[in-house]
């Protein structure tokens, strides 16, 4: 998944990015409160890891502002605050989960999918196509029964795609969740990186992921 | 930081209390004394009275008899009552409202509502006595201002004995309540930097893959810190109001598991006898909390080699160890007080306080037994 990690601790922020990335997951960081609702408004991300006490916008106020705004991405508070009436204000203010430092690193990432599950109500975790299996929890991708290896971007391409069933996926949408924002790749990077997925997963007819030109990709 | 006030607030209450007490007792005792002498000397001074009537009845008889015409002139005080009796006949006279009164029958006279003053010895005998339903109503009315008094100087003392052990003990509170403060300051300061010395050395052993026992060291020292951090941020924490159903066998196996590293490496026997499967409810951390600190008390004060016994029945849960006898047992509860037999092991004497505190949460006893080398925390519904 594409998270945004809002910690003012820049050696705290690089650890937790770097254990996030070898999860799997897409991730990009910020350690100012006003950067973090600037990159909310603009990517849409699946979930957020915010701590409170930030410069320029605490995390309270980062929360209330996605609320306010419609934002419905689970958030993740990650703080040094940990009485009861910090963590029900922080409830108050739309968390879905708070988790006090110093954490287990273990609990954090099983809560992380835990809340994304939850938020999203996602049943089932594996999605059977054809040959392919996808286990979308434990990053796993088996093709005829074999496991698959495949890197982090182009597995989340596969799960947007897949999370997003009979839709069409834009450039933009599958550059938003699946490159860091600092990135911004072009419509030829996106589409050298589906070749690629397609090869991975065998897919060279294009039987599984069908082109819909000069829009973007779909999965039936 | 309630807890820390309820606690001077009890010993303030108990100061005063007790200094209440003491002048309670004094007060009694120097009010009973007034009382008493007040109204033996009223008694003397009726009895001094009726002497002096007798002696001035004892002039109106002459040889003749009972100078009556005299007697009724005679200036009697109110409620006192004269009777002269000779072998045949008894006259009484009474002042009631200035006009005597004569009866020629002996007035029947109840001695507790009267002093009396007689004397038989000559040919007649007289009798004086005079109501104390006077004195009686004076000594009502100094009950009551003794009574009133008292209680008035009882509330005036309560109020200075607290207000002033409130100023005395306030440094001992600020000074508390700052060692609290600072406490949480610190823990609250260090968190972030331990997060980053723990999430750096997961990232430094999956990514080298090293095995190594400085990491391993590390890593062990990182969960201390970490371990009392919880407890330090729980000190203040207030009491959860979460109910869920908790199995006691299944808590203490999961933090058996965590503590398994020092229980190897202190080379512990670790015994758990499940006679039953009590369900407790309460916030799953609390219990979680309670029951960390008991037994890694019981593993960080055990002898190395020793044994750590759990037993859990219907009844009650109790942790026991081999270790070094406790000295005082009721005061191992206190926040920061550690046992001087401590020594180098680490803590800083919050861990028993935050099982009081759970414990007086849930109405759970803690009892502490500690004889013939082996130490047992008992937990009871």
């Amino acid at each position: 998944m594409k998270i945004l990690i809002v910690e003012d601790n820049k050696e705290l922020n690089e650890s937790l990015r770097e254990i996030l990335k070898m999860e799997g997951h897409i991730v990009d960081s910020v350690t100012d409160g006003r950067d973090a609702v600037i990159l909310i408004n603009k990517i849409q991300y699946d979930l957020v890891i915010l701590d409170i006490m930030l410069p320029g916008l605490d995390g309270y106020s980062v929360a209330k502002v996605m609320r306010e705004r419609g934002v419905k991405t689970p958030i993740v508070m990650l703080t040094a605050l940990g009485q009861l009436e910090e963590k029900l204000r922080g409830f108050q203010v739309g968390a879905d989960d708070y988790i006090v430092k110093p954490f287990e690193i273990p609990e954090l990432i099983a809560r992380i999918n835990a809340v994304y599950k939850r938020i999203n109500s996602i049943q089932s975790d594996v999605i059977q196509l054809e040959d392919l299996t996808v286990d979308l929890n434990r990053r796993v991708v088996l093709k005829g029964g074999k496991e698959v290896e495949i890197t982090p971007k182009l597995f989340c391409i596969l799960e947007q795609l897949l999370r997003n069933r009979g839709k069409v996926l834009t450039y933009e949408i599958i550059a938003g969740k699946c490159w860091e924002a600092s990135e911004n790749p072009s419509s030829d990077t996106i589409r050298a990186n589906m070749k690629l997925l397609r090869r991975v997963i065998g897919d060279k007819e294009k039987d599984i992921i069908k082109t819909i030109s000069g829009v973007g990709y779909r999965i039936e | 930081m309630s807890k820390e006030l309820d606690e001077f607030h009890s010993l303030r209450l108990k100061i005063v209390l007790f200094i209440q007490f003491l002048i309670f007792l004094v007060l009694s005792i120097m009010s009973y004394s007034v009382y008493l002498s007040y109204k033996n000397q009223r008694i003397a001074e009726i009895q001094e009275n009726n002497k002096t009537i007798y002696l001035d009845i004892l002039q109106l008889i002459d040889s003749e008899g009972v100078n009556l015409k005299k007697l009724i002139n005679y200036n009697l005080p109110n409620n006192t009552t004269v009777c002269i009796a000779d072998r045949a006949n008894t006259v009484c006279i009474k002042n009631e409202d200035n006009f005597i009164s004569f009866s020629k029958q002996s007035t029947k006279l109840e001695e507790e509502s009267y002093i009396i003053y007689s004397n038989n010895s000559r040919a007649y005998s007289i009798v004086v006595a005079t109501s104390t339903k006077e004195m009686r109503k004076e000594l009502k009315k100094l009950r009551f201002s003794i009574l009133f008094s008292d209680i008035l100087v009882l509330g005036l003392s309560g109020f200075l004995a607290y207000s002033v052990f409130g100023r005395l003990l306030e440094p001992i509170k600020r000074s508390r309540d700052k060692l609290n403060q600072i406490l949480q300051i610190i823990s609250h300061d260090i968190r972030t930097p331990i997060s980053i010395i723990d999430t750096n050395l997961y990232l430094l052993k999956v990514k080298s893959g090293i095995k190594s026992k400085n990491l391993d060291n590390i890593e062990k020292n990182v969960k201390y810190i970490k371990a009392l951090l919880k407890n330090i941020g729980y000190l203040n924490e207030k009491p959860s109001n979460k109910r869920e159903e908790i199995n006691i066998n299944n808590i203490i196996k999961e933090i058996l598991e965590r503590f398994n590293p020092l229980i190897q490496q202190k080379r512990l026997t670790v015994i758990v006898e499940e006679k039953d499967n009590p369900v407790l409810k309460g916030d799953y951390v609390d219990f979680d909390i309670l029951f960390s600190n008991l037994i890694d008390n019981a593993i960080k004060y055990s002898y190395d080699g020793g044994r750590v016994e759990i037993e859990i029945d219907g009844k009650s849960i109790s942790i026991t160890n081999t270790g070094p006898q406790i000295a005082d047992k009721d005061k191992v509860f206190k926040k920061y007080y550690r046992e001087e037999s401590s020594g180098t092991i680490p803590g800083i004497g919050v861990g028993l306080s935050i099982v009081k505190k759970i414990c007086n949460n849930y109405n759970l006893k803690v009892d502490v037994y500690s004889e013939n080398g082996l130490n047992r925390f008992t937990i009871r519904p």
